[in-house]
C-alpha cells in the first residue's frame, strides 16, 4: 500500500541531515524521496504471508527443534518412531499460529487503511481537492477545518483567525486537553485565499525528522527573505484544530517522519516472564535430554560390545553398523527422538490456547463492560494474561486515565458560609444519590444546561440579593481570560484556556452573572438579566510564581475595583488583617474542600481610589515599556496593588476523577503494587490529583519534591531525600543505627533493599526537567533507589519519551513486571515499553488503545483485570505448566528405564499411536480445562483479600524450584510406572496359563496405568470443578479406551497389517485380573505420596489462599480482618489549584485584542498597533522561561534518547 | 510346561521390527519393503517365509516329559500343543496363505536359514496347527517384554492318572537340543507351573500389595497424629 517508503531506519539510505521542502512543488520535493503520509503498521501482505510467517515461526527455537526431529526420524537407521508422531503436532502448531498471526495482521491492515483513507483537502494546481491522507506529500499545502485531526506535521501558513492564530488541542500528543495557540509567521498569515497560497513558493529548510515534540528549528526562504521558524509555528500530526474555522499549512514531515510516529517507538514482541522461564526450562530439559541420550548411547555401545556381539547370530547388526561405538552413536539419535516428548510441542499450543481462553474471559467480563460508553474490556494481545497476575509497578497517566478531565464547580464558601453540600431534612450532609434533584436553572435563558449544582440555597441567596454572593459571582464573571462566542442569540460558547476557568465562568453564568462578550477594553456581563459593561483597565496576568490573577475594572458607576483570584497560600497573606474571623472560617472551609480532594481558589477584591489607580497605571505603563528589568518591575507593581484585599470567599472545583479511582488505588496498594503517575501536566495539578486519589495522603511522613534544573541540583535533592529516609528510620530505632557503617559500605543494590525496608511513608514528586537529568546513565540508579523507597511517585511535565524511559529504567534494574496505563497518544511509547500496556478507550482518541495490550474504558477495571483475571491467569498457567511437565516426564522417562532392559536399543515402551496421541488427545483436554477454568478462590474473595495477589509478584507458584518438584514427581511416577509392571510381568502368565509377559501386553498395561494416574492427578490438581472439567477428564479416559480398542481391532489390522500390530491386545490384556491389580497398585502408589504431601502442607503451612478457601468452606465471614480499605479521609492539607493548566500571557493577549474576531473588535487599529509588542513579550517570556522556572522549560532541555 | 530363556533380547528394537505381519496374515506381499532384513531372501532371490529375525530365531528344542510309574517304567505325560496361544492371534493375526494344500501355498518360498524344516511342516499331524498358525510359532512371534521370559510350551492333558495334575513322583525330561544359547551367554530352563484365578503364581504382586498397604496405613496414622496435634496448637493461638 505504501510505495517508495524511505524509512529512516533503512541502512541503505543516508541519514537525512536537513530537510528542504518547497511549497507547491511536488517535482522538486520528489527528488529527496521523503516518506509519504502513508503509515504502515502491518507486517505481511497476501503474497509474503506464508514465507515470512513460516520464517518467523521457525525462528522459534521450539519449532526448529521439532523440524530437526522430523528430519532425524526420516533416517531409517535411527528412526525409532514413525515420522507422523512429530509431523502431526508440528503442522497443527504451525497452522494455529499462522491463523492467529493472519488475523492480527488483518486488523492492523484495517486500522492502517482507516487512518490512511481519512480525507483532507489538498491544494493542487490552484484548487482544493479532496485527497486521502496517504496521498498527501511533503510540500503540499493542505486546508484543515475545525475539529479535524492534523494529517501531518505542518507549518502553519494562515488561518481564519486574525494574525494567523490558531488553536489546537494536543491531547493525542501529550495528553493535555487545554488549548494551545499556534501562530503563523506574519508574512504568511496574510495568505488567506487560495489564489495567493497557490503562488506561495517558499522553501523551508529545517531539522531532519526527530521525536522532540516541543522543539522545531527551521528557516523559511521566501522572496529573498529569511524567516526563523519555531515550534510555535508548527501543527503536529495528531493534534486537533479547535475554535478555528480553518487554517492552511505546509506539509513538512509526513507519515513515519512525523513527530507523533517518531515518538511511537518500535513495536516489540512482548514476552511474559513465564515465557522466558519456560524457554530456559525447555533448554534445561533439552540438556537433560542430551544427557539421557548420552547415558543410553554409552549403555548401547557397552551392550552391543558385551552382549549384542554374541547375540548377532540371531540379530546381526545393520549393514551400515560396523562397531559397537557406531551403534551407540546411532542409538543416541534414536533416543533423542523417543525422549523428545519431555519437551512436548503441544506445550506451546496449549499455552496459547489457554491464554486465548483467558483473553475471552476478559472480553466477556460483564463487570468490565462500561454501559455508558458501550465498550467492553478487550484483550488485544492474547499472550500476556498470566503476567497480569505478577504486576509490581503500575505507571499511570493522569489526564483521562485517573481523571475524566472534566472540571466541575462543586462548592464554594461565600462570606463564611459554605454552599454546595447536599443536606438532608435534618440538616446533615447527605451523600449524593440518584434521586437528588439538581438546582433548576430554567429561569435563566442563558444558563448552560449541562451545569449541575445541588445546593438550592446558593441560588436563593443570589435571588434574595445577598451582596456578598453577588460580588462573588461578579468576580467570577469578570476575573478570567475566557473568550466568549455567541453564534446565535443566547447560545454562548466559552473558549477557556483551562478547564478550571471554564468551570468557574460557567458557574457564574448559571447563577445569573453571565459573561457575554469582551473587547480589549470592556467586559459585558449580564447581571441578573441586566447587561452591564465594565471597563477593563488592566489584567494582572497569571504566572507560576504569582499563582494568582487579577483584573482591575471600572464599573458603570465609575468605581474602580480590583478582583483577584488565586492560590490560597498566596492570597490569604495579602488580605486585609481586619477580617480575621472571616479568614478563619474560610480557612476551615478550604481545609474541608481540600480534604475532599477539590481544587480550591480564594477570591478577594479591593477598591481602588481613582487617584491611586491613575498613579499606579502610570507606573505600569512606564514599566511595561521599559527595556530593562521589565518583568521585575511589573511584578513589583502587581505586588503593590494586590495588597490588603477583602476576602470574598473560596471556590472548590472538582477535577472529576474517574469512578472508583481512589478505591482502586487503595486496593492495588494493598496488593503491594506500586503506582507511579507519569503525567504531562503541571506539578500542582499532578500533586493535587495525587491527593484526591489518595496516592498521597497527609499521613505521609514526607513528600519530596525534586525540581532541580541542573545535574548537581537534582543529585543533591535526591541525596537529601534518601538521607532523610535513612535518618528517620534510624531514629525510629529499628536496628538501622548499628548497621550504619554497613550501610555506607554497601553496594548500590544492597542499598536499595535497605531503602525499601524503610518504615514510614514517603512520596516523590519529580519534574520533567529534573527527570531528564535523573535519567542520565550515572544518576538513574540513584533516582530509582529513591523512587522505589517511596510509596508513591509522581512525575510531572514528562514527555512521552521520558515516560518510556522511566518504565525502561524500572524494567532494567528491577526484576519486576511493569504495567503502563494511559489513554492518549502521549502514552503510547510507555504502553509499548512496559511489560503490559493498558489503554483506556476514552475521549482522547484511539492511539493508546491501538498500541495497548488490554483496553477498557474505566481505570477502576484495572483492579478486576489484575486481581481477578490476572491472578487467575497466573495461577492457572502455573498449575498448567507444573502438571504439563509432570505428565510428560512421567510419560517419557519410562523409556529411559526400559532402555536398561532392551539392550538400549531405543525400543519404545508404548505403541507408536499412543505416543502420537498421548499429548494431543488423551491428556490434553483435561489439563486445558484446568488451565482455562481453574480458580482457587472466588472472584469476590480475590478482590476482598488483595494480599492474595502477592504470590504472583514473588513468582512463587511456578519457578525453578517448583519445576524441579514437578520433574521429581514425574520421574518418581515413571519409576513406579515401569518397575511395578516389570516386577509383576517377570513371572506372570494369564489365567489360562498362556503368555502375559509379552511386549505388547506390557505396553498396554503401562499405557493404561499412565493414563489413569495422570487423570487422577489432574483430578487432584483441579481446584474448581466445572461440568467441562468432568466431561474432559472422564471423556479423555473414555476416549483412551475407545481408541485403544479401535486400534487393536481386527478391522484395522486386516487393512494395514504392518501398521496395527497390536491386534487383539486390548481385549486380551485388559481381561486379565493381574493387569488390573497392577494398574491399581501403580495408581495408588503414585498418588498416595502426593496426597499425603499436600495434606501435610495444608495442615502445617497453609497459604493465604488455602486459608481463604477454608474460610469459604466453613462459611465463616471474617471479612473485617483482612479488609483495611479505608474510607476516603476527611482531613486534608490545603491545596490550592488555580488554573493549573493555565498559561501565562493570555491576559496580554486579551488586552491587546489580538485574539478577537476582527468583526467584533471596534479597536482594530489598536490591535494592529500593539500586535508586534505582545508577541514579542510572549516570545521573550517563553525564552526566559526555558531557562527559568517555567514548567515548559524542562522540555527544552536536550533529552537523552 | 514352559520354556524359559534368559538373556535373550526379544525386546530389542530391531528384533521387534524384524517381521512382516502381512506375510504372516497369508497375504502375498513383497517382503523386501518390510523390516525383515537380513532374513528376507536367500542370495539366489528366493524369499524367506516367514521372514525376519524373530521367525528365524524360533525356539526349536523339543521337550518331552516322562513320568515314572515305578523305578523302571516311564510313561510319557500327555501334553497338549493346541490352544496354547491367544485366540485372537490364532484366528485373526496369523493365517496361512490360501491354496489347495499347505505345501503348495508355501511354494516359491523357502524356510528361514536356521530352521530345520519349512513352515508347512511345523506340525505334520494337525492341519490346523501347521504353517503360520502353529501355536509354537505364534507364541514365539509374540515377543517378550524383557530379556528373561518364559513361553508356554505344552499344557498337561488331564487324562488318566493326570486328571488332577501331575502326581508326585519322578519325572524325566527328554530334550532334543536344537536351540543354542551358550553363544549369546544365555540360559534355557524348563518350568512346570500351575495357575490360579489370577494367572500363574506371582510372588511380587503379593509382596508389593502387602508392603504398600502397610506403608499407607502407617502414613495415615502419622498424618492423623500430626493433624490432631496441630489443631490443638491452632486453637491455642486463637485464644
Amino acid at each position: 500500500m505504501c510505495r517508495a517508503r524511505r524509512s529512516p531506519a533503512d541502512p541503505g539510505s543516508v541519514a537525512e541531515e536537513e530537510r528542504r521542502v518547497k511549497a507547491n512543488a511536488r517535482e522538486y520535493n520528489e527528488k529527496f524521496q521523503y516518506a509519504s503520509n502513508c503509515i504502515q503498521t502491518s507486517k505481511y501482505n497476501i503474497i509474503t504471508f506464508l514465507p515470512v510467517n513460516l520464517f518467523e515461526q521457525f525462528q522459534e527455537v521450539a519449532n526448529t527443534y521439532f523440524l530437526f526431529l522430523l528430519i532425524l526420524q526420516l533416517i531409517p537407521q535411527i528412526s525409532s518412531l514413525s515420522w507422523f508422531t512429530t509431523i502431526v503436532p508440528l503442522v497443527l502448531v504451525l497452522t494455529i499460529t499462522a491463523v492467529k498471526d493472519a488475523t492480527d495482521d488483518y486488523f492492523r491492515h484495517k486500522s492502517d487503511n482507516q487512518v490512511n483513507n481519512r480525507q483532507s483537502q489538498v491544494l493542487i494546481n490552484g484548487t482544493l481537492q479532496q485527497e486521502q491522507w496517504m496521498n498527501v506529500r511533503v510540500g503540499d499545502i493542505i486546508k484543515l477545518e475545525n475539529n479535524h485531526f492534523v494529517a501531518a506535521d505542518l507549518l502553519l501558513l494562515s488561518s481564519s483567525e486574525p494574525h494567523g492564530l490558531c488553536y489546537i488541542e494536543t491531547a493525542e500528543l501529550d495528553g493535555e486537553t487545554n488549548m494551545k495557540v499556534r501562530q503563523a509567521i506574519p508574512v504568511t498569515s496574510e495568505l488567506g485565499d487560495i489564489s495567493k497560497l497557490a503562488q506561495f513558493d517558499g522553501e523551508v529548510i529545517c531539522e531532519p525528522p526527530n521525536n522532540k515534540l516541543d522543539k522545531f528549528s527551521g528557516t523559511l526562504y521566501w522572496k529573498e527573505n529569511k524567516y526563523q521558524l519555531s515550534n510555535q509555528n508548527m501543527l503536529l500530526r495528531g493534534c486537533m484544530l479547535r475554535n478555528t474555522e480553518w487554517c492552511f499549512g505546509l506539509v513538512v514531515f509526513a507519515g513515519p517522519d512525523t513527530k507523533l510516529m517518531q515518538n511511537s517507538g518500535r513495536t516489540k514482541f512482548k514476552r511474559t516472564s513465564i515465557d522466558r522461564l519456560m524457554n530456559t526450562l525447555v533448554l534445561w530439559i533439552f540438556g537433560f535430554l542430551v544427557c539421557m541420550g548420552v547415558i543410553l548411547a554409552i549403555g548401547n555401545a557397552i551392550w552391543e560390545h558385551e552382549v549384542g556381539a554374541c547375540f548377532q547370530i540371531y540379530l546381526p547388526w545393520d549393514t551400515a553398523v560396523d562397531s559397537a561405538f557406531f551403534s551407540g552413536f546411532l542409538s543416541f539419535w534414536s533416543y533423542i527422538i523417543i525422549l523428545n516428548t519431555v519437551v512436548p510441542i503441544s506445550l506451546y499450543v496449549s499455552v496459547e490456547v489457554i491464554r486465548l481462553g483467558h483473553s475471552y474471559f476478559i472480553n466477556w467480563d460483564k463487570k468490565m463492560y462500561c454501559a455508558q460508553r458501550q465498550t467492553p474490556a478487550e484483550a488485544r494481545t492474547t499472550t500476556l494474561n498470566e503476567e497480569l497476575g505478577q504486576v509490581e509497578y503500575i505507571f499511570s497517566d493522569k489526564t483521562g486515565t485517573l481523571t475524566q478531565n472534566i472540571m466541575i464547580f462543586s462548592k464554594c464558601s461565600i462570606n463564611g458560609r459554605s454552599y454546595g453540600d447536599v443536606l438532608d431534612l435534618l440538616g446533615h450532609k447527605a451523600e449524593l444519590g440518584e434521586r437528588t434533584e439538581p438546582v433548576d436553572f430554567s429561569f435563566n435563558s442563558l444558563a448552560d444546561p449541562r451545569f449541575r449544582f445541588w445546593d438550592a440555597s446558593l441560588l436563593q441567596a443570589v435571588q434574595l440579593g445577598n451582596p456578598h454572593v453577588h460580588e462573588f459571582f461578579r468576580l467570577l464573571s469578570l476575573c478570567h481570560t475566557v473568550m466568549s462566542e455567541e453564534r446565535n442569540e443566547g447560545e454562548l460558547y466559552y473558549k477557556a484556556q483551562s478547564p478550571d476557568e471554564g468551570a468557574l465562568v460557567t458557574a457564574a453564568r448559571n447563577f445569573s452573572f453571565v459573561f457575554r462578550s469582551r473587547t480589549p477594553k470592556t467586559i459585558t456581563v449580564q447581571e441578573l438579566g441586566r447587561a452591564v459593561t465594565y471597563q477593563l483597565l488592566a489584567i494582572l496576568d497569571f504566572n507560576n510564581v504569582r499563582k494568582r490573577m487579577s483584573v482591575i475594572v471600572r464599573s458603570p458607576e465609575g468605581r474602580i475595583r480590583l478582583y483577584c483570584k488565586g492560590a490560597d497560600t498566596i492570597l490569604l497573606e495579602r488580605l486585609h488583617p481586619a477580617h480575621h474571623e472571616l479568614l478563619n472560617v474560610t480557612t476551615d472551609h478550604l481545609n474541608e474542600y481540600a480534604g475532599e480532594g477539590l481544587r480550591t481558589l480564594v477570591l478577594a477584591y479591593k477598591d481602588l481610589e481613582d487617584g491611586y489607580y491613575e498613579e499606579w497605571a502610570d507606573q505600569l505603563l512606564r514599566a511595561s515599556t521599559a527595556s530593562e528589568g521589565r518583568e521585575d518591575r511589573l511584578a513589583r507593581l502587581y505586588e503593590e496593588v494586590e495588597r490588603d484585599m477583602t476576602l470574598l470567599g473560596a471556590t472548590a472545583i472538582e477535577d472529576k476523577l474517574q469512578q472508583g479511582v481512589p478505591e482502586t488505588i487503595a486496593i492495588l496498594t494493598l496488593a503491594n503494587i506500586k503506582i507511579w503517575v507519569l503525567t504531562g501536566d503541571k506539578q500542582e495539578t499532578a500533586v493535587n490529583i495525587g491527593y484526591s486519589c489518595k496516592m498521597l495522603t497527609d499521613d505521609m511522613t514526607e513528600v519530596f519534591i525534586v525540581t532541580g534544573h541542573t545535574v548537581l541540583e537534582v543529585r543533591e535533592e535526591l541525596r537529601k531525600a534518601r538521607e532523610k529516609m535513612m535518618d528517620s528510620s534510624r531514629s525510629m530505632g529499628n536496628g538501622f543505627s548499628c548497621q550504619e557503617k554497613l550501610i555506607s559500605s554497601m553496594s548500590a543494590s544492597r542499598l536499595t533493599s535497605v531503602l525499601e525496608a524503610i518504615a514510614g511513608e514517603y512520596a516523590l514528586v519529580i519534574n520533567g526537567h529534573s527527570l531528564a537529568h535523573a535519567l542520565e546513565a550515572d544518576m538513574e540508579l540513584e533516582f530509582l533507589e529513591t523512587a522505589c523507597a517511596c510509596k508513591a511517585v509522581i512525575c510531572c511535565r514528562v514527555t512521552p519519551l521520558q515516560k518510556a524511559q522511566v518504565v525502561e529504567l524500572v524494567k532494567k534494574y528491577k526484576k519486576a513486571v511493569t504495567l503502563a496505563i494511559g489513554d492518549g497518544a502521549n502514552d503510547v511509547s510507555m504502553i509499548k515499553t512496559a511489560h503490559i500496556g493498558v489503554g483506556i478507550s476514552g475521549q482522547e482518541g484511539i492511539q493508546a488503545v491501538l498500541a495497548s495490550d488490554y483496553s477498557f474504558s474505566q481505570f477502576k477495571f484495572l483492579q478486576r483485570l489484575l486481581l481477578v483475571h490476572g491472578r487467575w491467569s497466573y495461577l492457572r498457567m502455573c498449575k498448567f505448566l507444573c502438571y504439563f511437565f509432570y505428565k510428560n516426564f512421567a510419560f517419557t522417562m519410562v523409556h529411559f528405564w526400559f532402555g536398561f532392559f532392551c539392550g538400549f536399543s531405543a525400543q519404545t515402551v508404548y505403541d507408536q499411536y499412543f505416543i502420537t496421541l498421548y499429548n494431543i488427545v488423551y491428556t490434553s483436554l483435561p489439563v486445558l480445562a484446568m488451565g482455562v477454568f481453574d480458580q482457587d478462590v472466588t472472584e469476590q474473595r480475590s478482590m476482598e483479600y488483595p494480599k492474595l495477589y502477592e504470590p504472583g509478584q514473588l513468582n512463587l507458584l511456578f519457578n525453578k524450584r517448583e519445576f524441579f518438584i514437578c520433574i521429581a514427581q514425574g520421574i518418581y511416577t515413571s519409576v513406579l510406572m515401569f518397575f511395578i509392571p516389570y516386577g509383576v510381568f517377570a513371572d506372570a502368565t494369564r489365567d489360562d496359563g498362556t503368555q502375559l509377559a509379552d511386549y505388547q501386553s506390557f505396553a498396554v498395561t503401562v499405557a493404561t496405568s499412565l493414563v489413569i494416574v495422570v487423570s487422577v492427578q489432574i483430578g487432584l490438581d483441579t481446584g474448581f470443578w466445572t461440568a467441562i472439567n468432568h466431561f474432559f477428564i472422564w471423556g479423555s479416559l473414555a476416549v483412551y479406551f475407545a481408541i485403544l480398542f479401535a486400534m487393536h481391532s481386527d478391522g484395522l489390522f486386516q487393512m494395514f497389517p504392518n501398521q496395527f500390530r497390536f491386534v487383539g491386545n486390548a481385549q486380551n490384556t485388559l481381561a486379565q485380573p493381574t493387569v488390573w491389580l497392577t494398574i491399581i497398585l501403580t495408581t495408588v502408589v503414585c498418588i498416595m505420596p502426593v496426597v499425603a504431601f499436600r495434606f501435610l502442607k495444608l495442615d502445617l503451612k497453609p497459604e493465604l489462599s488455602d486459608t481463604v478457601r477454608y474460610t469459604q468452606l466453613v462459611r465463616k465471614k471474617q471479612r473485617a480482618q483482612h479488609r483495611c480499605m479505608r474510607r476516603v479521609g476527611r482531613a486534608g492539607s490545603r491545596r490550592s489549584g488555580y488554573a493549573f493548566s493555565h498559561q501565562e500571557g493570555f491576559g496580554e493577549l486579551i488586552m491587546s485584542g489580538k485574539n478577537m474576531q476582527l468583526s467584533s473588535l471596534a479597536l482594530s487599529s489598536f490591535a494592529a498597533r500593539s500586535s508586534s509588542s505582545w508577541i514579542e513579550t510572549l516570545r521573550k517570556k517563553k525564552g526566559g522561561d526555558s531557562t527559568a522556572s517555567s514548567p515548559s522549560g524542562g522540555a527544552d532541555k536536550p533529552l537523552k534518547v | 510346561m514352559y520354556y524359559r530363556l534368559q538373556n535373550f533380547y526379544q525386546n530389542h528394537r530391531r528384533y521387534v521390527l524384524s517381521r512382516s505381519d502381512a506375510q504372516l496374515l497369508g497375504q502375498d506381499v513383497n517382503i523386501q519393503n518390510s523390516n525383515c532384513e537380513p532374513f528376507t531372501t536367500y542370495p539366489n532371490g528366493t524369499p524367506v517365509a516367514p521372514c525376519g529375525a524373530i521367525a528365524n530365531s524360533m525356539f526349536n528344542d523339543s521337550i518331552q516329559l516322562f513320568y515314572y510309574l515305578n523305578s523302571s517304567t516311564a510313561i510319557e505325560v500327555p501334553l497338549l500343543k493346541n490352544g496354547n496361544s491367544w485366540w485372537s492371534d490364532k484366528n485373526v493375526k496369523f493365517r496361512n496363505p490360501t491354496s489347495y494344500n499347505l505345501s503348495s501355498a508355501f511354494a516359491g518360498t523357502t524356510r528361514p536359514p536356521y530352521w530345520q524344516k519349512p513352515a508347512y511342516l511345523l506340525d505334520e499331524e494337525d492341519e490346523r496347527n501347521n504353517g503360520y498358525i502353529n501355536d509354537d510359532f505364534i507364541i514365539w512371534m509374540r515377543v517378550s517384554a524383557f530379556p528373561t521370559f518364559r513361553n508356554l510350551y505344552r499344557r498337561l492333558s488331564h487324562t488318566n492318572q493326570f486328571a488332577d495334575g501331575l502326581p508326585a513322583g519322578n519325572y524325566t525330561f527328554h530334550i532334543t537340543y536344537n536351540f543354542p544359547v551358550t553363544k549369546f551367554k544365555g540360559q534355557k530352563q524348563v518350568v512346570l507351573s500351575t495357575i490360579t484365578w489370577s494367572g500363574g503364581s506371582n510372588l511380587f504382586l503379593g509382596i508389593a500389595y502387602t508392603v504398600s498397604g502397610a506403608v499407607i496405613v502407617l502414613a495415615g496414622f502419622i498424618i492423623t497424629a500430626i493433624h490432631l496435634k496441630l489443631r490443638k496448637k491452632k486453637t491455642y493461638f486463637q485464644r
